[in-house]
């Protein structure tokens, strides 16, 4: 099987410090594959650096996107290629309105792949049509992006544009942080839509919570900026019990 | 540059010429007292030295343009509208709608002398210029309570013979009247907007003012009697030294005044705006918010000024000024001011100068937006909360937008 995403010994700079110090991963088409660890470890560096925000540089390792290297690329062509992040901060945007971003960001998928952008009204009924699976209001389309939206809102905003871009690679950074659990399942269901044979997901969370709604393949634990242990989703079960001293003792 | 004694001395000369051409204004003309026109650094004329304007004003008055990549198609009012010409000459008093009435200064009733007495000439002593050399204007009157169903449109595509006019519009207690007011002008400019809100009137004000190669400078004075309510809407485009006065009384009580405005320079476009509004009466209330936008090496200048005097009780004052510096190379001024002799009032002001925001732009970026239109999206939304309704703030969004592009924005 061939690969999707092809993480070789990859370190990261943010602001002068070594956040990243060798992390290997690959991720195959149809998989889902959890990063967990501490705080501090570097599981939001990971998630920014594949997205390529600026402010984050590579030291040393490389990134590939199928046989692309992301890492000299945009981050709009990462995007286009069909990278996908899914912020821990949405940002807001005052005075664009969502349904106008996400127009853009369609058309500008649809301008990459030389394929014709849907029409206005078209795309209108396909984004109320995906907003209702995430329980949004209509009327959350014609509002600023992620303006004054709550915290559970904004997590769901990240998850409709995900099925809004059909992207082949999603990366969601700690979506589950900060959703009561009726938010929680809501957007596990919209991750469980999004697999596919064809698509792949990172899931970075610093709780085992999600992972019980989105079953993950694979799990690792991130420590130092280091992979410390791979394993599966017992993996995780086991440090929702033990906690991660458990890890950072024995990889001490 | 032209200090002030040879630009009198040329301002003499000239007028006489004028008398000639329109001897009914004489008598205005000569109650000039070009003595008070500012010289030397003043403090208020620190981004816009007022040499430069006696210089634009003595030169050849040769109509230029900055080129076309701004649309100079005029903005069409949202329903019906009428047209005015600033000279006042020619009008059809049978063709006007009801309730309206408009003459040309000359041929007005109005005491001239009367009309100098609306105006804060200590404040503005470049109304001395204007009304040495005024060579036309017109008087407008709204009877006592009517309302003028039609837009009231001001063209001011300036002509040779146009340079310095004025426009005075009265408002008798309980009229109502919208105006669109616009300038797309190619010579030289200096004109006085004045409008007396009678009791209880309503005016609504859209003014547009193009960008233009010419130097300009324009006062717009208006007072306001009590239960008064103006809105105005204000967009700005630079030029040449370009200089925009608004001076707002809240003279009654219970006035409502609501400025909303958009201010741009790009290239080398020197653009200074200043906002004076003075609470006088009691229960007033003024909401400012004026966006701008700088890019290229141009030169954007805001001041504004909320005055309260002793006994503007429950006044209730509130400013905003965002400008948006998109090319380091732009220079930025901005200064809220606040005097305050009044002790039960409710007063907020601000000002920011910011560039994009690095964190929205990864985030359109993040989506397949290029670099390009996602700039474009956010000076987009940055400007939105400025734009009226209506097809007005349409035509008005893709002028804006048109002048934009050439910003690398």
């Amino acid at each position: 099987m061939s690969n999707i995403l092809t993480i070789e010994g990859l370190q990261v700079e943010v602001a002068g410090s070594l956040i990243l110090n060798g992390v290997d991963l690959a991720i195959g088409a149809g998989e889902v594959h959890a990063i967990m660890g501490p705080n501090g470890s570097g599981k939001s560096t990971l998630a920014n650096i594949i997205a390529g925000r600026p402010g984050y540089s590579v030291k040393a390792g490389s990134i590939h996107f199928k046989d692309r290297d992301l890492v000299e690329l945009d981050p709009e062509v990462r995007a286009q290629l069909g990278v996908f992040l899914a912020f821990q901060y949405p940002i807001e945007i005052p005075g664009v309105s969502n349904m106008e971003f996400l127009k853009a960001a369609v058309d500008a998928h649809c301008k990459a792949a030389g394929t014709e952008p849907p029409g206005s009204m078209e795309f209108i009924k396909r984004a109320r049509a995906a907003a209702a699976t995430l329980d949004l209001n209509p009327d959350f389309l014609k509002r600023g992006v992620n303006e004054g939206f709550s915290g559970g809102e904004k997590k769901r905003n990240e998850i409709l544009q995900m099925l809004l871009l059909e992207p082949i690679l999603a990366v969601l950074d700690e979506t589950d942080s900060g959703l009561d659990i009726d938010a929680m399942q809501t957007v596990a269901e919209g991750i469980n839509r999004f697999r596919s044979a064809d698509t792949a997901v990172l899931l970075v969370t610093h709780y085992q919570r999600l992972l019980n709604y989105v079953v993950p393949d694979f799990v690792h634990v991130l420590v130092g900026g280091r992979i410390v242990r791979s394993g599966d989703r017992t993996l995780a079960l086991k440090l929702e019990e033990k906690g991660y001293g458990w890890i950072t003792d024995s990889a001490a | 540059m032209t200090a002030r004694e040879p630009f009198v001395e040329e301002l003499a000369t000239r007028a006489q010429t004028l008398a000639v051409q329109a001897p009914a204004l004489a008598l205005l003309r000569k109650s000039a007292r070009l003595e008070e026109l500012p010289a030397g650094k003043l403090e208020s004329f620190k981004y816009t030295p007022i040499e430069s304007l006696y210089d634009a004003a003595l030169a050849d008055p040769e109509p230029r343009t900055v080129g076309t990549d701004v649309p100079e198609a005029p903005l069409v009012a949202d329903g019906n509208s009428f047209e005015l010409p600033v000279s006042g000459i020619g009008i059809d008093a049978d063709a006007l709608p009801p309730g309206l009435a408009a003459h040309s200064l000359a041929e007005s009733s109005l005491d001239l002398q009367l009309l100098n007495a609306g105006l804060d000439v200590v404040r503005y002593p470049l109304v001395h210029l204007n009304t040495s050399l005024i060579q036309d204007g017109l008087v407008v009157r709204i009877a006592a309570g009517r309302r003028v169903a039609s837009t009231l449109q001001l063209d001011l595509a300036s002509t040779e013979t146009a340079t310095c006019s004025r426009v005075v519009i009265i408002m008798e207690p309980g009229s109502e009247l919208r105006l669109l007011e616009q300038h797309h002008q190619s010579v030289v400019a200096n004109r006085i907007l004045e409008i007396r809100l009678g009791a209880n009137a309503k005016l609504d004000h859209t003014r547009w003012q193009g960008r233009s190669a010419c130097a300009a400078w324009q006062l717009t004075s208006v007072v306001l009697e009590d239960d008064a309510r103006y809105r105005l809407d204000a967009f700005t485009l630079g030029g040449a030294p370009h200089r925009n006065d608004f001076h707002v009384r809240l003279v009654g009580d219970r006035t409502d005044f609501t400025l909303t405005g958009v201010q741009l320079s790009r290239d080398t476009d020197k653009l200074d705006q200043q906002v004076v509004v003075e609470h006088l009466g009691q229960h007033g209330s003024s909401r400012q918010r004026i966006h701008g936008i700088a890019s290229g090496k141009s030169r954007l200048s805001f001041n504004g000024r909320i005055h309260i005097h002793a006994g503007a009780q429950h006044t209730d004052a509130r400013l905003t000024n965002r400008i948006l510096q998109l090319d380091s190379t732009a220079q930025v001024n901005t200064k809220p001011e606040l005097e305050i002799y009044a002790d039960d009032v409710q007063c907020a002001h601000g000002a920011t100068v910011g560039q994009l925001d690095l964190d929205q732009l990864f985030y359109l970026r993040s989506r397949g937006i290029s670099e390009a239109s996602a700039r474009a999206l956010l000076v987009q939304g940055f400007l939105a909360d400025c734009l009226p309704e209506g097809t007005l703030g349409e035509q008005i969004g893709r002028v804006l937008e048109a002048a934009l592009g050439g910003t690398g924005a």
